[in-house]
Order: C-alpha cells, then structure tokens, then sequence
C-alpha cells in the first residue's frame, strides 16, 4: 500500500431495512487527488458520503486510514483523522454567527474551559479573509449572509482544520458562475497542497475538467472508473446511465 | 462584541437590548400609578418572592426551549420535590442536606427520562412531558394516598432556606440571583451552552459538525428538572406543610415568561436574563390584579392572552 | 393469514391488546355485568365524542389540547342557558365550542401559532374565562327533559349519539373528498397547498369541528350529571390523545382513522372502567393514563425514527 493512499474503503455496504444502498464499494483517496463520485439520485453517493464522514456505520467493510483500520461513531471521529466534509446543504447552525459556526463541536476554551470567543473570532475571520478577502461582520446569524458568504464559512470550517481529504457534496449546486469559477479555483489550490478531495457531483462536464479519476456508482455499486484526461463526457454520461463503457462505434469490444 | 460579561446583550439573543425590559418598566410605573400599595417594600418583597418560584422553573425551561424543546412536567416535578422534602423530614444537617439534595437529583432524573424520549427515542416533547406530568402527579398522590403533607421535623435552617430576609429581601431572591447569573454565563461562555444553541438553531447541522446533539438535550432537560425541584425545595421550606393537590400549575406561568422573554418557540434564540425581566413582568401584573381583587381565574385569562399574544408578537416580528 | 386477518388481529389483540384485556377484565367480578356495561358505554361516549375531534385534528396535523376545557365550557354553557329551551341549550353547547375551536384555528393558521402553543392558551382562556364566570363553582340543573337527555335505557342517549358521530365522521373522512384534503394537508402541508387546497380553511375546519365536538360532549355530560362543572376535563385531552395514539394516528399527521380511535377509546376507557371495579385510586388512574400516553409519544417518535434512517 502507498503510503500516500490516504484512505481506503474496502467492501462497504450499507442496509436499510431490506434496502442494499451501497453493496460492496471499495475506494481509494490518496494524496494531491480528485477523485470525483458521480451517479444518478439515489445510486448511493450521499450513503457513501455519509460513511466516510461518520454520520452513520457501514453495514459491512472497513475503512482504513493512513493505512490504519478505523471506526467512526460520529462526524467528529471521522474529523479527528483528517476526514472533513462539505455538504450540499453546508450543515450550518442558521442562528449562530460564523466564528460560532466555524468552530461548532471543537471550540476553543479559556484556561477556564469558557469560550475563548476572541480567539474563535480572530481565527475564523483571519480563516475568512484569506477565502474572501471582502467578508467582514462575520459575526451575525449566518441566516443573515448571502448564499456565497455561506458556502465561505462552510468551506473555511472545513479546511482549517489539518485536513487530509476533504468530501465536497455537490459544491456548485447552488452557486452562480462566479461563485463555480472560485470553487473550481480552491479545488485546484487545496489539491496542490496535498489534499485528498472526494468530489460528488453529478455535474459531468465540470468534473472531468476538475478530477484527475471518475468513479461512476449505479445501484450501490462501482461499475466504473475512469481517468479524467482519457475520457470524455459522453463516455461518462454513458456509464452513468447504462452502468457500462460505451462500445466503440465499429462494435469491435474491447 | 466578545463579551466575558455574561449579562451583556450577546450576539446569540440579537445584539439589541430586548424589548421585554421596556415592557418591564412600563409595567412598573403603570402598578405603581394603579395602585398606591404596590411600591411598599412589604408587597415588593411579596412580587420577588412569588417570581422566584415560578422563576427558577423558568429559567430551566428557557434551556430546554433554546435547545427546541419544551418541557410542561415542571409543574409535576415542583410539586413532587415539595412532597419529597417535606417526607424526608428536613431536621439536622443530614436531614437538610438530604431534603434539599435528593429531590433536585429526583428532578434531575425525571429530566434525564424526558431528554431520553425526546432526544433518543425522537419522541414530541409537549405531549411526552403532559404525560410525565400526569404520571408524576398521580405518583405523587398515591404516595401520600392524596392526603395532606406534614414534616415530622422541620429545622430552622431549612426554613430559612425561604424565609430568612437578609438585607430585607427574601432569600430565595438570592438563589435566584445566583441561578441567574450562573446559567447566564453557562449559556453565553460555555460549549454546552454554545451547543444547546446549536442544537436548538438545526439538530441535524449540529450532529454532522460533531456536536453531540443527544448528550446536550438530555442535560437540558436534566437542568429543568433540577431547577423546578429547587422550587419545590424552596415552597417546602416557605410553607412546612402542604395539600399536594394545592401545588402545581406553575408549568403555564413560567412557559408564558420564557416565551414573553423573546426565547424562539422552535428554539435557538433566547437569554436566561430577558425570562427573568418577564417572570417580572408576569409576577407584578399578577400581583396587581391581586390587589385590585381580581381574582386566579382573570388571572389565568390574561396570562392565556399574554402568551398568545407574545407569541404572536415574536411571530410577527421574526417573519417581517 | 391474509394480510387483511393479520391487520384486524393486530388491531384487537396487539395494538392495543384491547381482546387480551376484555379476558382479563372477565375476572373482575361485575365487569360483564349490564349495569357496568350500562357505566362503560356511558364513561366512553362523553370521552368518545372529543376523541373523533381530536383525531380530526391529528390527522390535519395538529393537536388540541383545549378539548377538556371547551367540554367545561359546553357543559357550562348549556345549563347556563337552559331557561331558553333545551334546543338553544344544546345548540349553545355545540356554538360555544365551535367559537373556541375556531379561536385556536385562527391562531394555528393565521398567526402561525404552533398547534399544541394555540391549544394550550385556548385552553387556559377558556378554563378561566368559565372558572370565572361560575365564581369557580359548578351550575346545576333539575331541568327534566335536559336530565333525561343524559338517560337513556338499555343504551344511554350520549352511545348512539357517539356512535352516529363516528359513522358521520367516518364517512366524512373516507367517503368525501373533503377527509382526503385533510389526510392531504396533514401527510404533507406544502405539497397539499400546491395541488391547490385550501389549506388555512380546511385545518380551521379541523379545529371548529373539535371544539363543536367537545362542547356537545360537555353538553351530554352535564345532562348525566344534572351539572356543568367549570373543572372537569383536566386529564382528557390525554386520555383523547392517547386514545387517537392508540388506534393509528401519529403526532406528525396525515394518519388515523376514526375506527381505529373507536378501538382505542374502547381500550382506555375499559382499563379505566377495570381500575375503578378494582377500586384503584384515581391517582394510580392517572399515573397509568400519563405512564401510557408518554410510552406511546415515544413509540411514535421512535417509528418515525425507523423509518427515515
């Protein structure tokens, strides 16, 4: 194993009830890689997202770290081995300001164990400005902030934190063009300074551009992976929906 | 800003001074021009002391209602600690501390059993805790076959406990003081605190950023169950006997006082210190329709229609 | 068994165990007795009336926790004003009780109050509204034909009058397109204003229809009593709540039905009916009543729980 295999997921699966939401994923992530996750609505990325993020327990398999086995039993066990996660809906408290946000379930203490606000504030707004040097009065209710001021805290939050592999859960859904081009940009940055990014979409064509490896999920299941600069859309889009490689035009296969 | 002063308006209750404290002093200056019997230091000493009882439930109903939830057994559980204090028979220092002690662990535990059906079982915390009301009255009843309750022993110490006036003011004005002081640092300065807020604003947001969305609710409830015991503690003291029967009621009061104080009927906004300006509030305009002979079922219309309209005022208000 | 058996087994002997008791209330000496029989249908008619109301109103999706002091405001009401006539009387009953359904409809849909806040301090205002107009104490009639309403033989007057109640009631819900608007508006609020419902209009409804429920109910119990007491009906919004829990409707909405309710009610009111032959105190009656209502709270949140994981 490659030491610079960040995390490894063998035979993941995952029942509800008598549902097989995910039936045996095996995924690698390892150092300075996209590696984008794309499929239908309910192929099961947001199960697999969900695992590798510690919101719940895989049914089966194992998930090792740093070549080590681990086991989360909540988001902050998954975030204490560099694990961090972005969601489409940026899981923020709407009525704390962003400081409080940012630090939600690992804030600072005063030797007295009180909140040390200042410290929190000065961190997340010095964490803020090099995201988007215009952001300031952070402190109010996210409820109050634009939706690209949102995404910053959620994002900022998420790579303060001596992060390994980030997980993005459709980071574009909501944005404009500008606010796309600029999390396109982060992406490329956080991926020169050795992060591991999971990136679930099912924004094809941004991806390709994005990812240097496609895995495609249909029903629970991998059916394919690709490396970005050796495909193209169409042959993604393909696999997506018939959960095969497209055959070449002549017919001879492969 | 960063304020370590826990009384000072913070970010999480709106930065603005809330407009129960105007409500407050009109509220006053109209007593005092309603009657000429209300500013005697007698009938003060009388509004504190009434408004610390219902108060200190409050005050833990303000923690259980920032966190999103709603807790209707304290009424239950103020009338099951008076019980239990006065059967423990509170003479000497063990039978005090013991009087004083176990109840509020027997409220505490009552939260713990309502946090755990509303936090883990995902049970509906406004009918889960009618139920525990009832169940717990009827508890309560049969263990004193619904007969009046006498102490066997009751020391001075225990009666001070309520009717000491130090400075002239009644103690339990100083027990509240001092709840209000601690819980108003332990909501603005401390994780817990940030959490119930947390948990209180989005459940689920808070579970995936790692806040431990269980533990805290349950401790939240655990603290309004501690907190209405130590009212009951405190009737017991005040009164040395009592018709069980007689005592409850105090969920409606102090619900309608957390919801006038500003605290957000679907939680995450709220301070301990805006309940304590309209348990105020409450306690005065109660204690002048007394005076004006107006009596408990007036008293009970108009806290409908205060809460109602509070309610709807705090509606108004967050939709514009 | 077909799945059709195995639903009504599960209706009578599982959720609730309503067979299983009736057995056991057979050791009870009197319980099958036409006197006791006579009290149960009379204990459970009054309590059966509010219940279809607050089935209404959980199946809308709301809660109403003002029933017991609107069923006081009937009762009250209708004495207050038999002098009129009996027909006013009853009228006045069902009137005062739409009046107070329709205040805590118009705070739920126009003020946006959440239901069980609405209830709550509709409940306090009416519960002190009467107390004081009674001066706290109970008004009572020796009005013949209004007595003679609360009799009744073999089968008390209030039993065929719940019955045709739940029959209305059940028609309403299943065999109208107005009980699929309201099973619509509970199950999902949003979806059932974009398919164009009156939403607002339909859960006022709701809650008109229960409080008119349970002003008759106070109306008929009054009548039983010869009295209108402006304290009874403390514990019933539990035990309505517990009995609706029980036969199928859910804190969330858009679930229940009145036949499941009727099984429910049955099954409340003869423990009930089995606590007082065994002589236990009310106090232990209203531990099991709150006991019951607070597992069953938590049973329902727990289901919902299972599904959505």
């Amino acid at each position: 194993m490659s030491a610079q295999t960040f995390v490894r997921l063998t035979g993941i699966t995952k029942n509800f009830g008598g549902v097989h939401a995910l039936k045996g994923v095996d995924l690698d992530i390892s150092a300075s890689e996209v590696v984008a996750l794309v499929g239908h609505n309910g192929a099961g990325k947001s199960v697999l997202v969900q695992i590798l993020s510690g919101v719940f327990p895989p049914s089966s398999g194992e998930i090792r770290v740093m070549g080590e086995p681990v086991s989360f039993h909540s988001p902050n066990d998954a975030r204490h081995h560099g694990i961090e996660t972005i969601y489409q809906t940026l899981a923020l408290a709407d009525n704390l300001d962003a400081p409080s946000n940012f630090f939600l379930g690992r804030e600072l203490r005063t030797r007295f164990g009180f909140l040390d606000k200042r410290r929190m504030a000065e961190a997340a707004g010095k964490a803020l400005a090099d995201l988007n040097p215009s952001f300031t009065d952070i402190e109010r209710p996210v409820r109050q902030m634009s939706g690209g001021q949102r995404q910053a805290v959620a994002i900022a939050r998420a790579i303060h934190f001596d992060v390994r592999v980030l997980i993005m859960d459709e980071p574009t859904a909501a944005l404009g063009p500008h606010e796309t081009a600029q999390v396109s940009t982060l992406i490329r940055r956080l991926r020169e300074q050795g992060i591991g990014i999971l990136l679930v979409s099912h924004d094809v064509r941004s991806v390709i551009d994005l990812a240097d490896r496609i895995v495609v999920l249909k029903a629970g299941e991998i059916v394919g992976t690709m490396t970005a600069a050796e495909t193209d859309e169409d042959s993604v889009v393909d696999m997506i929906i018939r959960g095969r490689r497209r055959e070449p035009a002549d017919g001879s296969a492969p | 800003m960063n304020s370590i002063w826990p009384l000072a308006p913070g970010r999480l209750g709106g930065s603005r001074i809330s407009p129960i404290w105007l409500v407050l002093v009109a509220v006053i200056v109209a007593a005092a021009l309603v009657s000429d019997r209300f500013l005697t230091s007698y009938n003060i000493a009388s509004v504190l002391q009434q408004g610390v009882i219902t108060g200190i439930v409050a005050l833990g109903m303000t923690v259980v209602l920032i966190g999103g939830q709603l807790d209707l057994s304290t009424g239950a559980i103020v009338m099951m600690a008076a019980v239990m204090a006065l059967l423990i028979g509170p003479d000497g220092t063990l039978g005090i501390t013991l009087a004083v002690v176990l109840p509020i662990l027997a409220g505490a535990t009552v939260g713990v059993v309502n946090g755990l059906a509303v936090y883990r079982a995902g049970a509906n915390s406004i009918v889960t805790t009618i139920g525990m009301q009832f169940f717990l009255i009827g508890a309560v009843l049969a263990t004193v076959s619904g007969r009046h309750v006498r102490a066997t022993a009751i020391g001075d110490a225990f009666t001070a406990l309520a009717q000491a006036r130090p400075l002239g003011i009644p103690f339990p004005v100083f027990i509240f003081a001092a709840l209000v002081i601690v819980l108003a640092v332990v909501m603005s300065s401390t994780v817990f605190g940030r959490h119930v807020y947390a948990i209180g604003g989005d459940a689920d947001a808070s579970r995936r950023s790692g806040v431990n969305v269980v533990r805290t609710g349950i401790a939240t409830f655990a603290i309004s169950g501690a907190l209405a015991a130590t009212s009951g503690v405190i009737i017991a003291a005040l009164v040395g006997h009592l018709d069980p029967t007689g005592v409850g009621g105090y969920e409606f009061p102090a619900l309608t006082a957390v919801v006038l104080g500003g605290t957000r009927l679907t939680g995450g906004v709220g301070r301990p210190i805006d309940t304590v300006a309209a348990i105020l509030v409450i306690a005065i305009i109660t204690n002048v329709m007394t005076i004006l002979d107006y009596q408990y079922p007036i008293q009970l219309l108009v806290q409908g229609i205060v809460l109602t309209g509070a309610v709807a005022y705090y509606n108004w208000r967050g939709e514009a | 068994m077909s799945p059709r058996a195995q639903e009504l087994f599960s209706r009578f002997f599982i959720k609730p165990p309503l067979v299983p008791l009736l057995i056991l209330a057979s050791f009870i000496p009197g319980f099958w007795s036409m006197g006791n029989m006579r009290i149960l249908a009379e204990a459970i008619s009054v309590d059966g009336i509010v219940v279809i109301g607050m089935t209404i109103v959980m199946i809308a999706g709301g809660f109403d926790m003002s029933v017991g002091a609107v069923m006081a405001l009937g009762g009250v009401a209708a004495v207050v004003l038999l002098p009129h006539g009996l027909a006013v009387s009853v009228l006045a009953a069902g009137a005062f009780g739409a009046l107070a359904g329709t205040l805590s409809g118009t705070l739920v849909t126009r003020l946006r109050i959440n239901p069980f806040i609405s209830t709550l301090a509709v409940m306090v205002m009416v519960r002190g509204a009467i107390l004081a107009y009674t001066d706290t104490r109970p008004v009572v009639s020796l009005d013949d034909m209004f007595l003679a309403l609360g009799e009744g033989r073999p089968v008390p007057y209030a039993f065929m009058i719940m019955v045709a109640v739940a029959i209305t009631a059940h028609v309403w819900l299943n065999g109208r397109p107005w009980g699929r608007h309201v099973y619509a508006v509970g199950a999902d609020e949003t979806a059932a204003a974009m398919s164009g419902l009156r939403v607002g209009r339909l859960k006022l409804q709701c809650y008109l229809i229960s409080g008119a429920l349970a002003g008759f109910a106070g109306m008929l119990l009054a009548a039983r009593l010869g009295t209108g007491s402006p304290i009874i009906g403390e514990s019933t919004p539990l035990s309505a709540a517990a009995a609706a829990l029980i036969g199928g409707a859910s804190l969330r909405g858009g679930e229940g039905s009145v036949g499941g309710a009727m099984i429910g009610l049955v099954f409340v009111g003869g423990l009930v009916n089995a606590m007082n032959l065994l002589g236990v105190a009310s106090y232990y009656q209203s531990m099991v009543i709150g006991g019951m209502l607070f597992a069953l709270v938590v049973a329902d949140g727990a289901f919902l729980r299972l599904r959505s994981s």
